[in-house]
């Protein structure tokens, strides 16, 4: 079974404590649909990692058997400490082009959607990044490091890079000039003029000192979270696929595919010598999808259950395969979609989400192992029961009002 | 060293020199030199009996097949491009093409490399063609040429006093050597 399923009761309760450490200090760092967002970016992400397994460890495998120089053996420390060094080094790369070169950019905008910065921020992930970013670290590959090292290693600098999502840490002193901290990721994470681009590293801020993109977090000016383009919709869909859309039409707009391609390697804001345009924090306002405290409520909860889906989504995965899960896996997407439309209270989200609690309650009776393993009669008529509870309470909702609301935002 | 060292360490020193010369004004062809001058690197270390160096002298040329050469191929035909121009935009390209093509390559289309490098010199080689540049044409040739003994010939033939990894060595040097060291003006062809 994958690790992260282990890892979901850790981010969980970590967030718990972070909201009231947020509570008790007085500081707002946590705004529900903002939060609940991240969290189904996180999911879907799992999802679609899962299928694209092939791509970011079997192209590593296949590479690995074929051009490996040496073969590392597992029960070295140093080979180790070594592995995740390199990783790093690698990491610091592919994170500096996802940001330099448009065509990657289209991935990993998720992650920087989000305009607050906390511990939910970590889990909103790129569900299309895996297709690409398993390039930088070929290398390893060919070095020999062995895929089983590989992999333990990039979980290793993954959950690393967890806790450094937090606005509650202030500096660290001498942790800062060798390892990322939450100060120095709160720069990457910024959109001030002098937050952009910089402080890429995974675990290891060296490589940002080394090779000239490193900021020191400053004290003087309060950073402001997200992108300079936002996305304005907390879709997981549209927030995945926005900046490719965009892409795609510029594309097509240029004169030839030439035009176009350069377009695709170009960084973000195109190829010009010229200066970002001047960020005003003092104008910045985040935004508000104004989700009623009911709807908040009703999203969450299905959020829990939407991750305890996840767990089971794992678990087949692990026994019968991508055939044997995808059910269950484009279940868990039409279901995270549903709900952030509910939490930006589109029209479509209202019908979509009655539909996906009407085939609840008929699947639960009619096909009782349509999902994972049947269940005892009493569950299902318990599952069925608060479906249809859950779809009348949707029926008596106002869900409109999200484009007035952005009009006036 | 042997024979096959020494082929190798003739093609890293012309790629070394194609490299410092045109990396200020002409990254596309630079960057090509760069990768394949690497492979060249691994590969005299491979061929002096040094064992570690086989996995990444073949990962360094599948490299070079599937990127240098397209790349190559684009800054010829379009010099003026910034894919040629710009040293980020050349070593993108040829970076994100590479990983693609190494992918390729390992996933089962085993001739992706082939043809990468293959369809590239015919593209050179009609550029030069369309631009009447002798020496350039003569390069192209000598390009082909080499990957033509390369896939025609068994890696134990015998042409006089070299093998076809020989002569695909020397006839890159002369490749490199006619395309891309002049700094003349390049062949812009619409």
């Amino acid at each position: 079974m994958s690790p992260i399923v282990y890892a979901i009761p850790i981010f969980l309760s970590t967030i718990v404590i972070e909201i009231v450490v947020a509570h008790f200090r007085g500081r707002q760092v946590y705004d529900t649909s903002d939060a609940v967002a991240s969290l189904h970016f996180g999911i879907i992400s799992q999802v679609f990692n899962t299928f694209t397994k092939l791509f970011t460890i079997g192209i590593y495998i296949a590479v690995y058997e074929t051009f490996a120089a040496l073969a590392w053996p597992m029960d070295s420390v140093v080979l180790w400490v070594l592995a995740v060094v390199l990783y790093d080094f690698c990491y610091y790369w592919n994170h500096r082009l996802n940001h330099e070169i448009a065509l990657l950019w289209g991935g990993h905008v998720v992650h920087h959607s989000s305009e607050y910065f906390n511990l939910s921020t970590a889990l909103r992930q790129s569900s299309t990044s895996a297709f690409y970013n398993w390039m930088f670290y070929l290398p390893l590959a060919v070095l020999g490091v062995p895929p089983t090292m590989f992999a333990i290693v990039a979980l290793i600098d993954l959950l690393y890079q967890y806790w450094v999502h937090t606005e509650l840490i202030d500096r660290m002193g001498w942790f800062e000039w060798i390892f990322v901290t939450p100060s120095n990721h709160r720069v990457h994470h910024g959109q001030n003029d002098y937050c952009i681009d910089r402080n890429y590293g995974g675990i290891f801020i060296v490589w940002d000192r080394l090779f000239g993109t490193f900021a020191d977090e400053r004290r003087d000016e309060k950073v402001c979270y997200g992108v300079r383009k936002p996305v304005a919709s907390l879709n997981p869909l549209w927030g995945n696929l926005h900046y490719y859309v965009d892409l795609w039409r510029e594309a097509r707009k240029a004169r030839d595919w030439r035009a176009g391609l350069r377009l695709c390697l170009a960084p973000p804001g195109g190829w010009t010598n010229e200066a970002l345009p001047h960020f005003e924090a003092a104008r910045f306002a985040r935004f508000d999808s104004r989700t009623p405290l009911a709807m908040r409520c009703y999203v969450s909860a299905h959020c829990v259950t939407l991750i305890l889906l996840l767990g089971a989504f794992l678990a087949i995965y692990g026994t019968q395969g991508a055939a044997g899960a995808a059910p269950c896996g484009v279940f868990i997407v039409v279901t995270a979609v549903s709900l952030c439309g509910l939490l930006e209270r589109m029209r479509w989200a209202k019908w979509l989400e009655q539909t996906r609690l009407a085939a609840i309650a008929v699947a639960m009776m009619a096909q009782p192992g349509w999902l994972i393993a049947p269940l005892p009669l009493a569950a299902r008529l318990t599952v069925a029961f608060a479906a249809l509870v859950c779809l009348l309470w949707l029926a008596t909702q106002d869900v409109t009002g999200t484009v007035e609301a952005r009009a006036a935002a | 060293m042997n024979a096959d060292a020494f082929s190798d360490l003739a093609l890293a020193l012309i790629c070394a020199l194609v490299f410092f010369r045109r990396i200020r004004d002409m990254p596309g062809l630079a960057i090509p030199a760069l990768v394949v001058g690497v492979a060249a690197c691994f590969g005299v270390l491979r061929f002096s009996g040094v064992a570690v160096a086989l996995g990444p002298h073949r990962y360094a040329s599948l490299f070079a097949a599937c990127a240098a050469f397209p790349l190559l191929a684009y800054a010829l035909r379009f010099p003026d491009d910034p894919i040629a121009r710009r040293l980020t935009a050349a070593s993108r390209f040829a970076f994100l093409l590479g990983g693609a093509g190494v992918a390729a390559v390992v996933l089962g289309a085993g001739k992706w490399g082939d043809a990468a490098a293959a369809l590239s010199a015919l593209v050179i080689l009609w550029t030069m063609l369309l631009a009447r540049d002798s020496l350039r044409l003569f390069g192209a040739l000598a390009l082909i040429a080499g990957f033509v003994i390369t896939l025609a010939f068994a890696p134990d033939a015998h042409f006089g006093f070299v093998t076809p990894v020989q002569g695909l060595h020397y006839l890159l040097c002369l490749a490199f050597a006619a395309l891309m060291l002049p700094r003349r003006p390049d062949p812009a062809v619409v």
